[in-house]
């Protein structure tokens, strides 16, 4: 049994040793350290983290580190927990509904972008002081190009669609959100939980991420569900398949804003500002378009490019920063329904 | 005695270490909706209570079906019974959506899908228990020509009504702190307490709130689990055949359950193997994501096993055998982020505080899987050392290694593979992909799921490689020393 013990010792030192030399490679040069928190797909490799690190680090002699966080709210909770500690110089994927949340208990450095050239749908998201948009998205349904087609939001009562439409969590996911907020500003709150608990019986909206959604989609692509207006563009780039379509609808459609900030703690201030510099230029907003599959915040990227078609004919709400106390009194509504309904 | 004691107190700190972090740093506040809180745990009952009812229905069937194959046979299918607790969650979800489509949300999605994964080990559990408890009486029945059916109604049901009620406590158990399951196909009736924990933290951040929950949870199943105590299991002897007593229908389920299984999870692996070749621009990564799983693996298993012997040398103490009996783990949510505000987090200690958190949660679970009925075993001969005087390393170089190292080696082997598919708890410690199974998440999250699915193939051998590495060391050694 001594061989055992032996084995599982040698394996142990041997793989400990294997992930520090890992990491220390990175760790041995005098570089700065810019210390970016971020969500997990902003920074694998086939996000824009990777590529902007590869660009900066070029100009800047220093060294981009990453902290991941599966979701705002999951890096939020980190970011309060030991951001100081460890040194948080720049957080990126906040959308509109974090905000309220990131400014309870955290202080941000204030920021000015006031004057670079941006679209016209993320004008009204300048408001704040603190919290730079990078890239945007408008959400809808998206199916297959000849199956099921919703026109407005009444279409998904149709018995047609029943059992056939993928919607986010409200309480777990962004998008999920945002679907509840454009239903409650389309049809007011009223009339929009009375629309909610018709849908319930026909919808499955209880997956808990948009990941999880889109992974539901893919095993069954005959459903609709509530995605990006760019997601087909991934299909259609990626996969080389042209069979996917986001469906324009009568209600304008939801916008998604993407944050970026700097923590009043930060060690590395004016490195941080400059990368922000990075990923507001048009190279920097390209990287993110491409890889993120959102739309870029500046005008004139998207000229030329297959993102250029995507939101003609279509109109959105109005950007707003909900409240905190909205919010929760959305959710809340929302889970009263459920538990009355049961489904 | 002293040496003991101390074992004993470390393991309840160390198994309520993460409710009194928790409560040290985000101290308790008297707002809690009480309304909410019950509402919430009669769907975790009655989504457990269910998952419970079908696993031990489909268990039954499958050990039937187990007891009437030959031993090569059904080493097999017992193997593929126990395949979904070796796959994360997500797959077995993902993989019953591809059959059953609309798939039903709410309590009974989530009782059918716990069913699909527990009902195996109940299977492969029960099988074991009717050819150590009816071995003798089936050979008689043979004898004096008994029906099947009278047997199973006169002999079978009151001979094992007790490991019914164990297995039935052990699912349930697990069922009630199950997360991402009714999270996913919960709905609104399935709003578990482990989804209102997440919720709690994720929506508003009320760490009071999802610290109570917690804890009330804890209570509730020891509460329970006392009431179960009482109940006497019969100890088997050693194991003889009952062939005559078994449906091959039941194996004949097993295996078309392996086929169906096997192609929904094989459709998306080879739609991601033509992706495949993505992932050779990735092979550093590759190559630390592999070496970083089979760390927390390795590191995981080894921490469960000091865990089990550790447990072992301080049963002298009832309090500490009932606790463990009753214990359940806090949340993922909450443990990850308990293990996160203690201590520094830069540099390798995520490496360390993952297998810690890990062997936390899945502590209570692998010493309900078995280790009790071992523990219970070994008391006499435990007690007698020690009255003869030998001390706590004497007693386990001698008298509790030599008989526990098969089952020990077995369990941390178990222990190992769970933690190579763990992604949930990895993700709130870690600061980057570095294991295959993170990896897996986040492709999940940047639309591959083809790719995901073949990546999930390393997780899985990974997996494989721990289990099987811990489990042919007890098997060798075993082998050297008959």
């Amino acid at each position: 049994m001594k061989h055992f013990f032996l084995f599982l010792t040698v394996v142990f030192v041997g793989l400990f040793l294997f992930n520090l030399n890992h990491q220390q490679k990175f760790t041995t040069d005098e570089k700065p350290i810019l210390r970016v928190y971020a969500y997990n797909s902003f920074t694998s490799k086939w996000g824009p983290g990777p590529v902007l690190k590869e660009m900066f680090e070029k100009q800047c002699n220093c060294r981009i580190e990453f902290a991941e966080g599966s979701n705002a709210g999951i890096l939020l909770q980190k970011l309060k927990i030991e951001g100081e500690g460890l040194g948080a110089d720049l957080v990126i994927g906040l959308d509109q509904l974090d905000l309220p949340k990131a400014l309870e208990g955290l202080k941000w450095q204030q920021l000015n972008f006031g004057k670079l050239d941006w679209e016209d749908q993320i004008k009204p998201a300048l408001g704040n002081n603190y919290f730079v948009p990078y890239d945007w998205g408008a959400l809808t349904f998206m199916g297959q190009k000849d199956g099921l087609a919703p026109h407005r939001l009444d279409d998904l009562l149709d018995p047609a669609f029943k059992g056939r439409i993928l919607i986010e969590d409200p309480r777990t996911s962004s998008p999920g959100f945002q679907f509840l907020h454009w239903v409650i500003q389309s049809k007011g709150e009223e009339a929009g939980f009375q629309f909610l608990e018709k849908l319930l019986p026909q919808a499955n909206l209880g997956i808990p991420s948009w990941s999880a959604a889109i992974g539901l989609f893919n095993k069954n692509p005959g459903q609709i569900v509530f995605t990006y207006v760019t997601s087909p563009l991934y299909y259609q780039l990626e996969e080389k398949r042209s069979d996917r379509v986001a469906f324009g609808m009568e209600e304008a459609l939801p916008l998604q804003v993407e944050f970026l900030a700097i923590p009043d703690f930060c060690r590395r201030c004016e490195l941080s500002e400059k990368f922000v510099n990075l990923i507001l230029s048009p190279e920097g907003q390209k990287v993110l378009m491409h890889k993120n599959y959102m739309m870029p915040v500046l005008k004139g990227i998207k000229d030329e490019t297959p993102f250029s078609d995507v939101l003609k004919n279509r109109h959105f709400l109005n950007f707003e920063i909900p409240s905190t106390a909205d919010v929760d009194h959305l959710i809340k509504k929302w889970g009263e329904l459920r538990r009355e309904t049961g489904s | 005695m002293k040496a003991r004691q101390a074992l004993a107190y470390f393991i309840l700190f160390f198994l309520l270490s993460p409710f009194l972090i928790l409560i040290w740093k985000f101290p308790l506040h008297p707002h809690f909706d009480m309304n909410e809180f019950l509402w919430a745990l009669k769907n975790t009952f009655i989504q457990a209570s269910l998952s419970a009812a079908g696993s031990l229905i489909l268990g039954t069937w499958a050990a039937l079906g187990l007891i009437s194959m030959s031993p090569k046979v059904r080493k097999i299918l017992e193997v593929i019974c126990l395949a979904p607790n070796f796959l994360p969650p997500l797959f077995t979800l993902l993989i019953a959506f591809y059959w059953v489509d609309p798939f039903p949300t709410g309590v009974i999605g989530v009782a059918l899908i716990h069913s699909m994964i527990n009902f195996g080990l109940v299977g492969v559990s029960l099988s074991r228990s009717i050819e150590t408890k009816l071995g003798r009486m089936a050979d008689l029945a043979v004898v004096e020509g008994s029906t099947r059916f009278h047997f199973l109604k006169k002999v079978f049901v009151p001979t094992l009504k007790n490991d019914y009620a164990e297995l039935f406590l052990f699912i349930f158990s697990v069922c009630f702190a199950s997360f991402s399951i009714p999270l996913i196909v919960g709905g609104g009736k399935g709003t578990t307490l482990e989804v209102l924990v997440y919720e709690k933290i994720r929506l508003s951040m009320d760490w009071s709130g999802a610290v109570i929950i917690s804890i009330l949870q804890l209570v509730i199943l020891a509460f329970l689990v006392r009431w179960f105590v009482r109940l006497k299991t019969p100890v088997g002897e050693n194991p003889r055949q009952v062939r005559w007593l078994g449906f091959k229908s039941g194996a004949w389920m097993i295996i078309l359950f392996a086929i169906l299984f096997l192609i929904g999870y094989l459709d998306s692996v080879i739609a991601g193997a033509q992706a495949a070749v993505q992932l050779l621009d990735w092979k550093d990564g590759l190559l630390k994501g592999t070496a970083g799983t089979l760390f927390v693996g390795f590191s995981t298993g080894g921490l469960i096993l000091f865990l089990l012997m550790s447990i072992t040398l301080s049963m002298g103490f009832p309090w500490l055998r009932l606790w463990l009996k009753s214990y359940m783990a806090p949340s993922t949510t909450l443990t990850g982020f308990a293990f996160l505000v203690f201590g520094p987090n830069e540099g390798v200690f995520s490496y360390f505080k993952i297998p810690c958190a890990l062997a936390l949660l899945f502590c209570g679970t692998i010493y309900r899987m078995g280790w009790e009925g071992e523990v219970q075993r070994l008391a006499g001969q435990m007690a007698t050392a020690e009255i003869f005087g030998a001390t706590p390393w004497a007693t386990f170089r001698w008298v509790l290694w030599p008989q526990v190292r098969v089952r020990a080696l077995l369990l941390a082997g178990l222990a190992a593979a769970w933690a190579c598919g763990d992604f949930a708890l990895s993700r709130i410690l870690a600061y980057n992909d570095m294991t295959l199974a993170l990896m897996t998440e986040t492709l999940m999250s940047t639309y591959r799921l083809g790719l995901a699915s073949f990546l999930s193939v390393g997780v899985l051998l990974s997996a494989l490689f721990c289990f099987f590495t811990f489990w042919g060391f007890g098997y060798v050694d075993r082998r050297k020393s008959s």
